[in-house]
């Protein structure tokens, strides 16, 4: 009898944790992008992560403007800019990932319209366990550095 | 000579003779070195927005901040046009003193009109040059710029990994120091003003 009474408590007190399993939230903060400078050309998107109670994986990303758009990383090796693809960002429970210039960045190339400074775009974020969400993403000065240059 | 001395003499015969070959292969380092950024930079005529001729001579007389990315760069190259852009800003009426190059390395689709509207997205002051494709090589290779396109998509889209230093030059043309391209614009600015000093008004 005891060990049944134990085993119900225990599974009463994990019913709230699994819940919270079954339904994880990925928040997206501070998106934004810089207008191309230069029809037709590439940009990059920026926005933070940030990965509820449960660690997450952003596993793909999507726009309507773009006829592609990729988890990207730039870095720099012995002075040189590379940028290599990444397939996957892990999201740790309670921690905030920031994509900002100069390291990861959501790329968009093939643009099918202009991304003029002042306009906005959804962006639909893909994740291994959370629901994908979709934000608007302003679009800022060519020279703009982060979301917060005014205009 | 007693044993003990024979033995401090020698460590310390061992000790001077490592602390020689220390500095030798120290300044011959630093030789090497200077000689190799010595040689940074050289003889280009390139186009401008405008369609004409610029050479490196046009542009003697001004300090130069020499970089190289092409229009289609999505993230490293607005991020270091914005911070050159705000350096200038930072840096006043030593501001006057100093021209941005910004030299395509993708001729194939940044022609005159593309890279001037580029450059002038982040800044007016900055020079944006391009041409035929051996004048790009030359000047690249002058500049001992890194320049890699990789493979296309299938769509024309292909993305180029490229140096990112910017090269100041002085205004008899030689070299004087690489500026890290990665560094925000005040950073920037300091590092350029470091050098600037008689330019100062």
């Amino acid at each position: 009898m005891i060990g049944r009474r134990t085993v119900l408590l225990a599974a009463a007190a994990l019913l709230p944790a699994a819940a919270a399993a079954q339904a994880p939230q990925v928040q997206v903060a501070q998106p934004w992008a810089r207008a191309p400078a230069g029809a037709g050309r590439s940009t990059a998107v920026y926005l933070s992560l940030r990965a509820g109670g449960t660690a997450d994986r952003l596993i793909g990303v999507a726009t309507p403007v773009a006829g592609m758009a990729m988890l990207h990383e730039s870095f720099q090796d012995h002075g040189i800019a590379r940028m290599r693809m990444v397939e996957g960002l892990d999201l740790p429970a309670g921690m905030t990932v920031t994509l900002k210039p100069g390291g990861l960045h959501i790329m968009l190339t093939g643009l099918k319209q202009q991304l003029a400074r002042g306009g906005s775009f959804p962006l639909t974020l893909h994740f291994a366990n959370s629901p994908p969400v979709t934000v608007t993403v302003p679009v800022l000065a060519p020279g703009a550095s982060g979301p917060q240059t005014p205009g | 000579m007693t044993p003990r001395w024979r033995v401090r003499l020698l460590a310390a015969s061992v000790f001077v003779l490592v602390l020689l070959v220390g500095a030798g292969g120290w300044l011959w380092l630093q030789q090497d070195q200077a000689a190799q950024l010595g040689g940074i930079g050289g003889p280009f005529a390139l186009v401008d927005p405008a369609g004409h001729t610029v050479t490196d001579r046009d542009l003697r007389g001004r300090y130069l901040l020499v970089y190289f990315g092409y229009t289609f760069c999505p993230d490293v190259c607005p991020t270091t046009l914005t911070a050159i852009a705000g350096a200038l800003d930072r840096l006043g009426p030593q501001a006057a003193h100093v021209q941005p190059v910004f030299i395509t390395v993708d001729p194939a689709r940044d022609t005159p009109k593309v890279v001037g509207q580029y450059a002038a997205a982040f800044s007016p002051r900055i020079l944006a040059l391009t041409g035929a494709q051996p004048a790009i090589d030359k000047v690249a290779a002058e500049y001992r710029v890194y320049v890699a396109r990789h493979a296309d998509d299938g769509k024309g889209d292909y993305t180029v990994d490229h140096s990112s230093i910017i090269y100041l030059m002085g205004p008899d043309g030689h070299f004087i120091a690489p500026i890290a391209a990665d560094e925000p614009a005040k950073a920037m600015a300091n590092d350029i003003a470091r050098h600037l000093g008689g330019a100062a008004s």
